[in-house]
């Protein structure tokens, strides 16, 4: 497996990755503006083989009153390849990129309350905590969905850290 | 906002208005505040705006050349009018709108910097170039230097390979005199360097001093992954083996799951030496070494990296020296066993097994059978037994199998995914069951004896279990493609529609997946359904003319010029997609299938645009095809196709299929403007005559021979003659008038022309009524909607023919015989229709839902060889099922009727 940057060329297969429904409706401007203005903070994981597998799409919150921190944005990795700490890789990438391009002191998610699969792996597995939860609505094309979404952090973890 | 705080309250008003979208309001405001002042550019701008956010383009552009005119130059006015223009696509207008507003205000940064971007949006390298270096001489910043080298360098990448390239060496001294003054200084312009020095022949060690030196420290390029990863590359290619070696056997150390690193470790071992010295030599010795101490080094939750590179690397060594088969054997069973239950083993492996000899692949299988059985109760278990599974049925273990065989097996796997379902009870909604892979393989099984025995009743039964399997695992968007292609296989367009619109298509997706369900999308008969689709997946083409280059414009302003060329790439690739095109050509094709009446279509194709129908080989060679066809699971035998390529139902379009369709609508709508007979019209027929004139793929063939279907060779073959009859009558008419001495006898002409149309008609005759066998196939659809459409371009023709005689002779009688042979044709093609009536009739009769139920459904269900159509609990199911597939046939019959009744004239 394969973890490097992000590629235009990648959203193609990323988009592959995610044929599953989703809510989440990205449109094409919002992997793109990703892309350009933060390229070092997304990434793909490829198999042997150069597919695409999984990929997460991140960026900086430009909240000038808050602490600089990271956002993920996006995190996927297709069926076949879980369970095998790809979804892992692809974080610790992208946050020490948070750490050394942008200085960030922690890094923040949004899961939904149902998702259990993604909440286990962010708060089991990646250690995040639940800061916040509120209630958020997706259109669906037929209407509304209302879904309970948490607000997960994360410290980014500093060098020193990271070798022991 | 403008600044003049006079004009601003006028305006504030308006842009209230727009704000909240009340474009009528808007309107209105504008037009109040132009009475009062004809001339104010930026009222007429919003007005502008006003019309194009409600739709109305025609007025807007109208206003936008108004102003135009006038050369306005005020920042607002100017950027008002950009949203317009660029929302009809139209980039050039603002290029000289801008040039002329700096050079009258020179100072003025902002507007020489919109100069600027207005270039990059029309990808106009030299432009920009120009422009860049003379922000940089007004404003001196130092982006502005970089944008010029950029907009050199990507002038330098249009020079073809080969050739001396001045672009790269004028960008490489200005980098170099930017560097020695110590203004390179991010990583983005470092990288700008590098695609520099990389884009020229042999400049490796240059790009690698500029890593290694300064600059690579002060912006930490070595931290950066993919730096790190050109630079382990660029020590391979100037051959620093060591250098190399330890680099990557550090990254290994530290993350041993990196393949492309152990690509590139794997290289410096067998690069430096020949193979003949490759058995005994150190290289060697030190890389089984170094992968054995990584492979130790992985006891819990072990990384599959180590192993597979043990794997990689004495597969290198069986293919370079041989005499290491036994090796590789070993490593790829215990493989197995350590990696066996991961649902990615058989995408691990299947590229190492292929390569194995038959008889290591079965002793491969045998092992792992032997050893793991038939265990399967926990998740674990379950997994590893469909890995094996897979790998049965990659060495062909499931291959040739007779119709008992194939329903034995089928009967196994439907039990093994339903002893699978109590496991994975808890599973939520949006994940799969552990065995649903069973069923995609029962669906491969039986579509294997489709194509063998001819029969639709594999198919059918197919269907079944795919849709209950679906009810169970909502989002299996592998079972969903299977349904898609058998239902199309089967003629139930509407049922493969209800499949992909669960399917949550979106963005991209809709160049790379809508060929599922939009290929020959016509054949079905549902216009109105098929437009719908193409539609909604073309909307993405727009979103790329209309987002992509504002992106380009970002990477300047973020100076992020290492995404500059993926983002021009990007939308190049969209822009010139083959997949547009062909959806192009099929709305076309649907859109003149619209119109039931001869005048109206004549007149759809008169104000039909031709700009891009093109088919030259310039053309067709430059299209990109970013088709997803390697998405569907497949782990059939290297040996035999993929499912993907047996579940077409005809071969996939192509150019070739791209150019047919092109062709057609342009010589029709040459006949219906009456044109003369030109060099144009002689390279159109030519090229329908090379079409007609090619071999029809059958569908044992495959790949395919032709991308053609015969009904669309006949379709072509018919057309030629008709072509052809035109273009003699037009010449004899021109003749006629000018009372050439070349002037042929009326009664010549009218055989002419009564060979042509005659040859025409006998191509159109079907042998044989359509027989129902109680399903109705893609095939049979594809066969008489093709007449239909046949014929509903032959009313045209023959119209224009008539008109030709009507409108063009000096004096009509001479061709009256010429009249009576069109007339003739006529009522062939009238005939053509009522045969695709009469068959269309007996064949509703046969799909009525009470003739289903005592018919096909009654077929499937008894004496059924297979558990799950026994089964008591599913047959609510399948005669559910059943019903809609006769109902979707119905309604492509009752519309096909129609559009045929319409086109008896």
């Amino acid at each position: 497996m394969n973890i490097r940057e992000a590629t235009l060329d990648d959203m193609i297969p990323m988009q592959n990755c995610n044929l599953h429904n989703l809510p989440e409706n990205y449109q094409m401007k919002y992997y793109f503006y990703h892309s350009l203005t933060w390229p070092q903070l997304s990434y793909v994981a490829e198999d042997e083989k150069g597919r695409i597998i999984g990929y997460v799409l991140a960026k900086l919150e430009e909240d000038p009153a808050a602490e600089p921190h990271g956002h993920i944005t996006s995190l996927s990795v297709m069926r076949t390849y879980r369970r095998l700490g790809v979804a892992e890789k692809l974080m610790t990438q992208s946050q020490n990129a948070m750490r050394d391009v942008f200085n960030c002191k922690f890094v923040s998610l949004h899961v939904r309350k149902s998702n259990r699969a993604a909440l286990q792996l962010y708060r089991d597995t990646l250690k995040f905590t639940v800061q916040d939860i509120e209630k958020k609505y997706y259109a669906d094309g037929t209407g509304y969905l209302e879904l309970w979404e948490l607000e997960c952090v994360q410290d980014v973890k500093n060098k020193e850290d990271e070798m022991q | 906002m403008a600044s003049n705080p006079d004009l601003e309250k006028k305006l504030r008003p308006i842009y209230d208005a727009m704000e909240v979208g009340n474009y009528k309001e808007g309107v209105q405001l504008c037009n109040k505040a132009l009475k009062r002042q004809p001339d104010l550019h930026i009222v007429k701008a919003l007005k502008a705006l006003a019309f194009e956010r409600s739709g109305k383009m025609n007025e807007a552009l109208a206003l936008c050349e108004e102003i135009q005119w006038a050369k306005p130059t005020d920042e607002a006015t100017l950027r008002t009018l950009s949203m317009v223009l660029r929302s009809a696509g139209k980039y050039e207008p603002m290029i000289k709108l801008y040039e002329n507003a700096s050079k009258v205000n020179p100072k003025n940064e902002n507007l020489a910097n919109q100069w600027f971007m207005s270039l990059a949006r029309t990808l106009d390298f030299k432009g920009q170039q120009q422009v860049a270096l003379q922000l940089h001489k007004n404003f001196k910043r130092d982006n502005y230097m970089f944008w010029a080298i950029m907009s050199i360098t990507l002038q330098g990448q249009n020079v073809p390979a080969g050739q001396p390239n001045v672009f790269y060496s004028l960008a490489e001294r200005m980098m170099a005199k930017q560097n020695t003054e110590g203004k390179v200084q991010t990583i983005e312009e470092l990288q700008l360097y590098l695609i520099i020095l990389l884009g020229q022949k042999d400049r490796h060690a240059d790009a690698l001093a500029l890593l290694e030196g300064e600059i690579g420290i002060k912006t930490k390029a070595t931290e950066n992954v993919e730096l790190r990863h050109l630079r382990i590359e660029l020590l391979i290619k100037t051959g620093r083996w060591k250098d190399a070696r330890d680099a990557t056997a550090l990254i290994l150390k530290e993350n041993s799951d990196d393949w492309r690193t152990i690509l590139q470790y794997l290289e410096t071992i067998f690069l430096p030496i020949q193979d003949a010295d490759l058995k005994d030599s150190e290289n060697l010795k030190e890389a089984r070494a170094f992968t054995a101490e990584q492979v130790k080094n992985e006891t819990k939750n072990p990384k599959r990296g180590p192993f597979l590179a043990q794997i990689e690397l004495e597969h290198r060594v069986q293919e370079k020296i041989g005499d290491n088969k036994t090796s590789v054997l070993e490593l790829l069973v215990s493989y197995f066993g350590k990696f066996g239950s991961k649902t990615c083993c058989f995408e691990d492996l299947s590229s190492y097994i292929s390569k194995l000899d038959k008889e290591d692949a079965k002793e491969f299988c045998k092992r792992l059978r032997e050893t793991y059985g038939e265990k399967s109760d926990t998740v674990k278990e379950i997994s590893m037994q469909i890995n094996l599974a897979r790998f049965e049925r990659f060495i062909g273990n499931f291959s040739h199998l007779n119709s008992t065989e194939t329903n034995a097996l089928v009967n196994r796997f439907w039990k093994l995914y339903e002893e699978a379902l109590p496991v994975g009870k808890d599973l939520e909604e949006t994940e799969r069951q552990y065995g649903d892979d069973y069923v995609i393989m029962a669906a491969h099984l039986l579509i294997d004896l489709h194509k063998d025995t001819k029969s639709y009743f594999p198919l059918l039964n197919a269907t079944f279990m795919l849709e209950h399997a679906l009810s169970a695992s909502k989002h299996n968007y592998q079972m969903k493609l299977v349904l898609i292609r058998v239902y199309e296989l089967l003629g139930a367009y509407n049922c493969a529609i209800g499949i992909y619109n669960t399917m949550a298509i979106k963005n991209v997706q809709h160049d790379t997946m809508s060929h599922f369900i939009t290929d020959r999308a016509t054949t079905f008969g549902l216009f109105n359904e098929a437009l719908t689709l193409l539609y909604g997946a073309h909307d993405i083409y727009h979103s790329n003319e209309a987002e992509t280059p504002e992106m380009i414009l970002q990477a300047y302003k973020y100076s992020t010029f290492s995404k500059m060329q993926e983002f021009i790439e990007f939308q190049s690739r969209l822009e010139n997609s083959l997949q547009k095109m062909i959806a192009d050509r099929e709305m076309i094709r649907l859109e003149f299938l619209k119109e039931d009446s001869v005048s109206r279509a004549i007149t759809w194709l008169q104000e039909l645009e031709i700009g891009n129908l093109k088919y030259d080989d310039q053309f067709s060679k430059s299209r990109i095809d970013n088709r997803d066809t390697s998405v569907m699971l497949n782990w059939n035998p290297k040996s035999s196709s993929s499912v993907e390529l047996l579940t077409r139902a005809a071969p996939q379009p192509d150019r070739v299929w791209m150019t047919l369709f092109t062709v057609i609508p342009r010589i029709l709508k040459h006949m219906a403007h009456l044109t003369p007979v030109n060099v144009e019209y002689e390279e159109l027929l030519s090229t329908l005559s090379t079409l007609a004139t090619s071999a029809p793929s059958s569908p044992e063939n495959s790949p395919a021979v032709n991308e053609l279907t015969a009904e669309e060779i006949r379709l072509a073959k018919i057309l030629v003659p008709v072509t052809k009859a035109f273009q003699t009558l037009y010449t004899a008419i021109v003749a006629q008038n000018s009372n050439s001495p070349a002037k042929e006898e009326p009664t010549k002409t009218a055989a002419a022309v009564k060979d042509f149309l005659t040859s025409a008609a006998t191509l159109l005759k079907r042998e044989g009524a359509i027989k129902s066998t109680g399903v109705i196939p893609w095939q049979t659809f594809h066969s008489l909607t093709t007449t239909v459409e046949t014929v509903a371009y032959l009313n045209v023709t023959n119209q224009c023919l008539l008109n030709l005689i009507a409108t063009k002779a000096n004096k009509k009688a001479t061709f009256k015989g010429v009249n009576a042979v069109i007339q003739d044709f006529m009522a062939q093609c009238r005939h053509a229709l009522q045969a695709v009536q009469t068959d269309i009739t007996a064949l509703r009769n046969v799909v009525k839902p009470d003739r289903i139920k005592s018919g096909l459904l009654y077929e499937i269900c008894d004496g059924s060889a297979f558990d799950f159509v026994r089964s008591p609990n599913h047959q609510k199911l399948i005669e559910d099922k059943t019903l809609k597939i006769g109902a979707s046939w119905m309604n492509s019959l009752v519309n096909l009727q129609q559009e045929a009744i319409a086109r008896v004239i």
